[in-house]
């Protein structure tokens, strides 16, 4: 069946999320801003969060991609 | 990875110093921050100097306790003396001028020249010392006066009122009471009233003179007194009041009181004693006045009374005013004073826990931060070499085995709150691994889960945001604990509302409305012209299970007109919460496995660390697996292809089945399910399943799960093919390493002990198995604990995990609640009520969500760090390191 398109669009789509923080956090520490621990920590942050954020959208995904039940409507009084 | 990771390396060192130097030494030492002593005097001189304080100071030393007691004394009179002048400067509402920032005051050298021969730093003392006693008994001989002055200042405006009043009496009264020539005039407009003929004749009788005392009561007890006098003298003498307008100050109490004027007359002298004592008792003061025939002299008495109000007034300003500028020039100094008497106090303090050595020197030893050693050694070379004759010093390791090096971490304003919460649990053991670190990104992720709304989340990160923009106003102002709280707080609370948002986003939950922003992927009959039936049931807008049928970022707002609402997010938030928890936890068992690593605790290692992650993963990561593969299995053409259609008929052929449609022999009922099998009546689904694939059923997994462990080797609802040998497989390994986890390390322990008492000789055989089975025996209760803490954790604390499904459900509940009850209804009458609706809505929002909920999702989120995760690796042990810091001294003070 293979993995659907847009799971692989996604999951590159925060892998350069990812990417572009780790980056921030590197530009930050060549400019002085950030100490090289600081960095360190904000490279461990960054990367703890990317992929929380990405495994919580892939759930959210997932969990639509082969419903068991349909949306049944509730009308409005 | 990170400093953050594992505390900063301590190292045990001792200092040797020229007593002379000690004094500078130690300032600068105090500055850097970077020590901190240990007490090598030990409880024997504590003892001494505990029991025998009187003891004079040789004694003492000779005994070798501390010798710079009395510069501690003296440094607590001195703070003493302080706030006693701190005091002083508050009633006048005067403010102490600040003293500069804490870094500032630091880096100035003293004012005082210091002699160089004798300790600098005694001389400090010394002089501060005799500027504080002469501003203290300054200040207090002028309190002293003010208070006498005042008293008499009191007591003579009560005066200058009796004599003006009882002026008036005898005026009036005197008359009548001495001379008979007056005519017993009508009351005329006379207040006092007459005395009445009873009693009285008006003939001049000198005998019917009377005598008077004359005072002053508290209005309050005016008839109370007048009462008791009567009953005392039985009617035998005659009392009259009159009101002071204003309230005069007590001179006792220095309380405004209402007072008046009383004037007893009485014939007798055996009732001056009783009433005397009766005016004592209502705290009445009396005053001696002179004969009131005598006009003239109660005049003169008036007048000259007058006088010495006047003169008393001016005095007591005077006072007030001399008084008033000392306190406005002490409260120039007051704060730094306060500063360099807790800084000497602190070095005294110090220089106590220092041992005397040979001949003029003192030894003390210490923990010093691994990187800041060699700042130590500068700073103790740089105070001696100072002195004007070169003094010798050492700084130097002390040798192995060291005591528990205490914990350290450098923090920084985003991970001081983290560590914070860290600390509050338990201070972690000397270089294991920091939750901390992780804390710093999860327990944000973790609240946002819980929390979960666009709006409320935006407003969260914008209060964050406010709270950045005053990062560097806030820093130097004094603000309240809350305010405090919140600041220290800050970057946290951005990130809380930054995460906030996001799964808002994915819940798409915004103000409890569902936001359209890619288009939703369902649609329902006759939805265009807007008549859809009740309980009309969505299609998809795309084929089942491509990848265009998905809503592409978060949840589809289609849910939020659905009645099964619930039922579909419910399955969704709570497969992700168990998800959310079983990786962190995995993440905390790992975390146990680097420490064992790092310590080099080979038993840990193999025989703790092993077996729990084969339990935890053969369980818990299989239950992962399971969900993910649940999702990902197409459930239309499984169970389409457990379905008996009619080859002929319509369904036939449709694209749902995902394999070949293969015609059957029709040799049943007539109808084939797709995969070529002839339909019999009374078959299950078991049966018409196709084999190759597994199941034709989505199962339920919580049944599954528990099937794996009370129905070993079936499974009545497969996912795929081989499922119940490769469960049976994984319920193996979790059952091998639970005994492992109990038994191993404790045998490879007792192994390691017995191997030492071989060598010993027999009588020492029995002591030592004695002791020996004592500590197997708590070996064994303790692995005993770890391992059902951990077996039954690992369910429990999964379980638990639910809270984050719990508290989302919570919120979005109570926002649709707010929502149609506040606003929709309203909206939909008229706009008067949607006036006050709004209002409702925004101040229950308010209160309920952004307040109250905010607190909770922090403490649930806090409380799965601190037990669910933490609880799989983390000791919490340690000592915190308390360095010998002047700064953290004047913080804590202020």
């Amino acid at each position: 069946m293979g993995i659907p398109s847009p799971i692989i669009t996604g999951s590159i789509a925060y892998l350069v999320l990812g990417v572009a923080l780790l980056a921030l956090v590197f530009f930050m520490r060549s400019i002085g801003k950030l100490s090289p621990d600081d960095a360190a920590i904000g490279n461990v942050v960054v990367t703890i969060a990317t992929v929380s954020m990405w495994l919580f959208w892939l759930c959210a995904w997932m969990h639509q991609w082969h419903p068991l039940i349909s949306p049944i409507y509730e009308a409005m009084d | 990875m990170a400093k953050w990771f594992r505390s900063e390396p301590m190292e045990y060192i001792s200092i040797i110093m020229n007593e002379d130097a000690a004094h500078d030494c130690l300032a600068d030492l105090g500055k850097l921050g970077a020590i901190q002593f240990t007490d090598v005097r030990g409880s024997w001189a504590a003892v001494c100097s505990a029991l025998n304080p009187q003891a004079s100071n040789t004694f003492l030393v000779a005994l070798g306790t501390r010798r710079y007691v009395s510069y501690v004394k003296r440094c607590d009179e001195l703070e003493r003396k302080l706030r006693y002048l701190n005091q002083e400067i508050e009633k006048f509402d005067l403010e102490q001028t600040s003293a500069g920032t804490i870094d500032n005051f630091l880096e100035t050298p003293p004012a005082v020249a210091s002699d160089k021969s004798k300790g600098g730093g005694a001389q400090l003392l010394d002089s501060l010392e005799n500027e504080l006693v002469g501003y203290e008994s300054q200040l207090r001989e002028l309190n002293s006066y003010s208070e006498k002055l005042t008293t008499e200042y009191n007591e003579k405006v009560e005066l200058q009122e009796v004599l003006e009043k009882a002026r008036r009496f005898f005026m009036i009264d005197a008359p009548r009471l001495a001379v008979s020539e007056l005519t017993t005039e009508g009351p005329g407009g006379n207040e006092q009233g007459l005395l009445d003929g009873g009693g009285m004749e008006s003939r001049p009788d000198l005998d019917m003179r009377f005598s008077s005392i004359t005072g002053v009561v508290a209005s309050e007890e005016k008839t109370r007194f007048e009462r008791m006098i009567f009953r005392a003298t039985r009617g035998n003498c005659y009392v009259r009041f009159a009101p002071i307008k204003q309230p005069i100050t007590d001179p006792e109490s220095g309380v405004m009181v209402d007072k008046s004027v009383f004037i007893i007359f009485y014939k007798s002298e055996s009732i001056e004693a009783k009433l005397k004592k009766i005016c004592d008792a209502f705290s009445a003061h009396r005053y001696s006045l002179p004969d009131m025939d005598d006009a003239a002299s109660v005049d003169q008495m008036l007048t000259e009374n007058a006088q010495e109000l006047v003169d008393s007034r001016t005095v007591l300003l005077k006072n007030q005013d001399t008084r008033y500028r000392l306190c406005q020039m002490l409260a120039k100094h007051t704060e730094k004073w306060t500063w360099i008497v807790l800084k000497e106090k602190a070095v005294y303090h110090s220089l106590n826990m220092f041992k005397a050595d040979v001949s003029g020197m003192l030894r003390g030893e210490g923990w010093v931060i691994g990187e800041n050693l060699d700042e130590v050694r500068e700073a103790v070379e740089k105070a001696h070499a100072n002195m004007d004759m070169a003094m010798p010093s050492l700084v130097d390791h002390v040798p192995q085995p060291w005591p528990t090096p205490p914990t350290h971490f450098v923090t920084n304003k985003f991970t001081y709150g983290y560590q914070e919460f860290v600390n509050t649990y338990g201070v972690p053991r000397y270089r294991e691994a920091n939750p901390a670190l992780f804390t710093a990104a999860t327990f944000p992720f973790l609240f946002g889960v819980m929390y979960g709304d666009v709006g409320h989340g935006s407003f969260l990160l914008l209060a964050g945001l406010y709270l950045l923009w005053n990062e560097k106003k806030n820093d130097d102002a004094k603000l309240g604990e809350l305010a405090e709280g919140l600041h220290s707080g800050r970057y946290m609370i951005v990130m809380m509302g930054f995460f906030a948002v996001y799964a808002g986003l994915i819940y798409n939950d915004c103000f409890s409305l569902g936001l359209n922003l890619f288009g939703t992927r369902w649609q329902f009959e006759n939805q265009d012209s807007g008549e859809v039936e009740e309980g009309a049931i969505a299609y998809p807008t795309a084929e089942y299970g491509s990848a265009e049928s998905v809503y592409p970022f978060g949840l589809d707002p289609i849910w939020h007109v659905a009645t099964n609402e619930l039922l579909f997010f419910n399955s969704f938030k709570m497969k992700l919460s168990v998800i959310f928890g079983i990786f962190q936890m995995f993440m905390g068992t790992l975390l146990k496995g680097l420490n064992a690593v790092y310590f080099n605790e080979k038993l840990d290692l193999l025989y703790e660390f092993i077996p729990m992650v084969v339990f935890a993963s053969s369980l818990f990561i299989y239950m992962v697996v399971l969900i993910f593969l649940k999702w990902s299995i197409n459930w239309n053409s499984r169970m389409l292809a457990a379905t008996c259609l009619d080859p002929d008929g319509d369904g036939w052929g449709s694209s749902d089945y995902e394999g070949d449609w293969v015609p059957c022999d029709q040799s049943g009922n007539g109808y084939c399910t797709p995969w070529g099998y002839s339909c019999v009546d009374g078959d299950d689904t078991a049966t018409k399943c196709p084999t190759d694939i597994g199941g034709c059923q989505p199962p339920n997994l919580i049944t599954t799960l528990i099937n794996i462990a009370l129905q070993p080797g079936t499974v009545e609802e497969p996912m795929y093919k081989g499922q119940a040998a490769v469960q049976n497989i994984l319920l193996l390994c979790a059952f091998i390493s639970v005994p492992v986890l109990l038994l191993a390390k404790p045998y490879f322990l007792s192994k390691q002990q017995h191997e030492p008492i071989t060598h010993h000789g027999d009588e020492e055989d029995n002591h030592d198995d004695a002791e020996e089975e004592h500590s197997f025996g708590e070996i064994i209760i303790h692995q005993a604990i770890e391992t059902i803490e951990f077996v039954l954790g690992m369910v429990s604390n999964t379980a638990s995990y639910l809270r984050l499904w719990a508290l989302s459900l919570a919120h979005s509940e109570l926002a649709t609640v707010f929502w149609e009850k506040a606003m929709l209804t309203t909206l939909n009458s008229n706009w008067f009520a949607t006036y006050f609706g709004f209002g409702v809505f925004a101040g229950i929002t308010m209160g309920v969500l952004l307040m109250m909920d905010v607190l909770e999702c922090f403490l649930h989120a806090l409380r799965l760090h601190w037990v669910e995760f933490q609880n799989k690796f983390f000791k919490a042990d340690g000592v915190r390191f308390a360095p010998y810091s002047f700064k953290q001294i004047i913080k804590d003070a202020s």
